[in-house]
């Protein structure tokens, strides 16, 4: 190879490396700028799996929804995109909708975040159901990265649902977390630089 | 190639035919001289530098797994890229000064950096721990670095990061045929630098990525898991045979083809006995019938071409897609599998492998042919036929039966290349 074909061939290449990580923070960046912001309410996880290296995995109480409490579109499949009406309540958000698409008309302290079917399955509760099924629900959304050995105490405020998820949401349902609130005070922040 | 062992055989094989007379001792001298020029110098320090590039690359990752809080976002991306700049532009140095091995380590050191870097800001941001497009960056990265720089250690790590991208997408159960775009890229590359271990690579790319698509593609095409697997033992059958094929010509790569195809048949074989499906009820089995008949028609043509094959082999590896067949016919409802017949037919599998391998003078053919017989009979001693003795009994009868027929075969060569020598004489 020539000195010249060398020195063009590492400049693209490094140039493309530079440009696609730069449009990686950049997306994150526009995300976490949107005004919408939501609390989730966090939900414990398999004991087994509880904290993995460094990061705390995070499940939603909104990632398994019940057929008959809150209207679900019936033509949702495993695989869809879901999309979740949320209303904007404290100290959690609520679920109120489960729809195919981003809604065209949303209300005051109304917004929605995009999540992908999981799993629909019959529900095997011993509590009173009317319909007795379960469409479980996964978002881009399941761990928080935190300081090397700091996450046992995250991890029991989540077992007992005192830990609340910061989330920004923009107009399309896309979510990224912004940070974590612990008894309502909020003890993680993701700053964007 | 490694030159010193080639060396030291070659040296003590010219003893002998000296000894022996076969070679004169003018020609064993000329020879060994002819070894002493070619002598290029020892590839060990370069192989050194590329394990430490991969060492500092680990190395890279796990400064950034530890979340290190003391620095901004800003100064670790900052701190990142301009490692990255680094090893590409000290690549480009010793790329220059004709240090080519020790520029392929600075590039792999570029690669694991933007890796590192994909890693940090998913970090960061809190992206999903699959991150399935991280590694899909990841390894286009490697990639266009391999193409724009021809680099060698940068293709085996793209080839290797589409592997993992792959096998998180296998996880969603559904087809993933944009594997094949990225694929395609890196084996156009290999064959481009006709280097063996990426197109070794690029092989084994696609056989994993046949057998991680093999479940969603036969459950959207509505076949039962026998039918596709015997469509798959048709193509590897057909890939072993254009190696066969492809050997005569005297084509690089044949014999990984007739290595990988091999591989595969006795696999697929092996998993289709293990499968617990059923064919299902609709099947037609048009195709995997029309892939079996495809195998023979393809084998009976080689044996035509080719003298090493002949209407045997022609008819064994026909065996492996209509024995899977037959297996997922055989296949009880609760899902049993008919060991009296696939565990007997994949012994007998194994024997023809061997003696049709040794004919080839394939070794690693003869290997595979051994170790699928012994993981056979494993199996089957794990398994057992119901009880202990049944076992005993049956491997009994199969050693006998194995001793006795080796013995009629060589009673039956002997015969043969007795009558040969008769009839030149």
């Amino acid at each position: 190879m020539t000195r010249t074909r060398i020195i063009i061939g590492l400049l693209v290449a490094v140039t493309f490396q530079t440009a696609i990580l730069t449009q990686m923070v950049w997306a994150q960046i526009t995300l976490l700028r949107s005004p919408t912001e939501v609390v989730l309410e966090s939900a414990p996880v398999d004991p087994r799996d509880l904290f993995r290296g460094d990061y705390v995995i995070l499940n939603y109480a909104i990632a398994s929804l019940e057929y008959g409490e809150i209207p679900i579109d019936e033509t949702l499949r495993t695989g869809d995109d879901a999309y979740v009406v949320l209303k904007i309540t404290s100290p959690y958000a609520t679920p109120f909708r489960v729809l195919t698409a981003y809604p065209d008309n949303l209300g005051d302290n109304e917004t929605a975040i995009k999540g992908r079917v999981s799993q629909i399955q019959k529900s095997f509760a011993e509590r009173e159901c009317t319909r007795c099924q379960i469409i479980h629900l996964s978002y881009p959304l399941d761990n928080y990265f935190v300081p090397e050995g700091t996450g046992s105490e995250i991890e029991e405020y989540r077992n007992e649902r005192a830990l609340g998820v910061i989330v920004a949401l923009n107009g399309e349902g896309d979510a990224a977390i912004k940070g974590l609130m612990m008894d309502g005070e909020k003890i993680y922040d993701t700053p964007l630089f | 190639m490694w030159l010193a062992p080639y060396s030291k055989r070659l040296t003590k094989d010219l003893d002998t035919w000296t000894t022996k007379g076969w070679v004169t001792s003018e020609n064993a001298n000329a020879i060994r001289a002819s070894l002493e020029g070619d002598k290029t110098p020892s590839r060990l320090p370069v192989v050194i530098t590329i394990l430490g590039a991969v060492l500092i690359g680990f190395s890279v990752m796990a400064f950034v797994g530890a979340n290190w809080t003391e620095m901004s976002k800003a100064l670790r991306l900052s701190l990142l890229a301009i490692a990255m700049w680094s090893a590409y532009g000290t690549a480009a140095v010793l790329h220059l000064r004709k240090q080519s091995g020790f520029a392929e380590a600075a590039l792999l050191i570029g690669v694991g950096v933007f890796g590192a870097s994909i890693m940090l800001v998913g970090q960061m941001y809190h992206l999903p721990s699959d991150f399935s497009a991280g590694l899909l960056v990841w390894s286009l990265g490697a990639l266009i670095t391999a193409w724009t720089v021809k680099s060698k250690s940068a293709l085996i790590a793209a080839q290797l990061l589409m592997m993992g991208w792959a096998t998180n997408e296998f996880a969603d159960s559904a087809l993933h045929f944009s594997y094949l775009v990225p694929w395609a890229a890196a084996a156009a590359l290999a064959i481009r630098l006709n280097w063996a271990p990426a197109k070794h690579l690029a092989l084994i790319g696609l056989i994993f990525w046949l057998l991680g698509n093999g479940e969603p593609l036969a459950e959207t095409i509505g076949w039962s898991r026998f039918e596709l697997l015997s469509l798959l033992t048709s193509l590897f059958a057909v890939l072993m045979l254009t190696g066969i094929a492809a050997e005569q010509k005297g084509k690089p790569f044949a014999r990984a083809l007739q290595g990988y195809g091999g591989l595969a048949l006795l696999a697929l074989f092996w998993t289709a006995q293990v499968n617990y499906e059923e064919l299902s009820a609709g099947s037609t089995l048009i195709i995997p019938v029309l892939g079996t008949g495809i195998v023979f028609a393809f084998a009976f043509l080689t044996a035509q071409r080719v003298k090493e094959v002949n209407l045997t082999d022609a008819l064994a590896l026909t065996t492996f897609p209509a024995g899977i067949l037959i297996i997922g016919l055989l296949m009880t409802p609760d899902g049993a599998a008919p060991l009296w017949f696939s565990a007997p037919s994949l012994l007998i599998l194994c024997v023809w492998l061997i003696a049709f391998a040794t004919r080839l003078q394939n070794r690693f053919l003869i290997n595979l042919g051994f170790a699928g017989f012994g993981g056979e009979a494993l199996y089957l001693y794990l398994e057992t036929f119901g009880t202990l003795l049944d076992t005993a009994a049956f491997f009994a009868i199969g050693g006998m039966l194995l001793i006795a027929g080796g013995f009629v075969w060589e009673r039956l060569r002997s015969r043969a290349t007795a009558a040969q020598t008769e009839a030149s004489s």
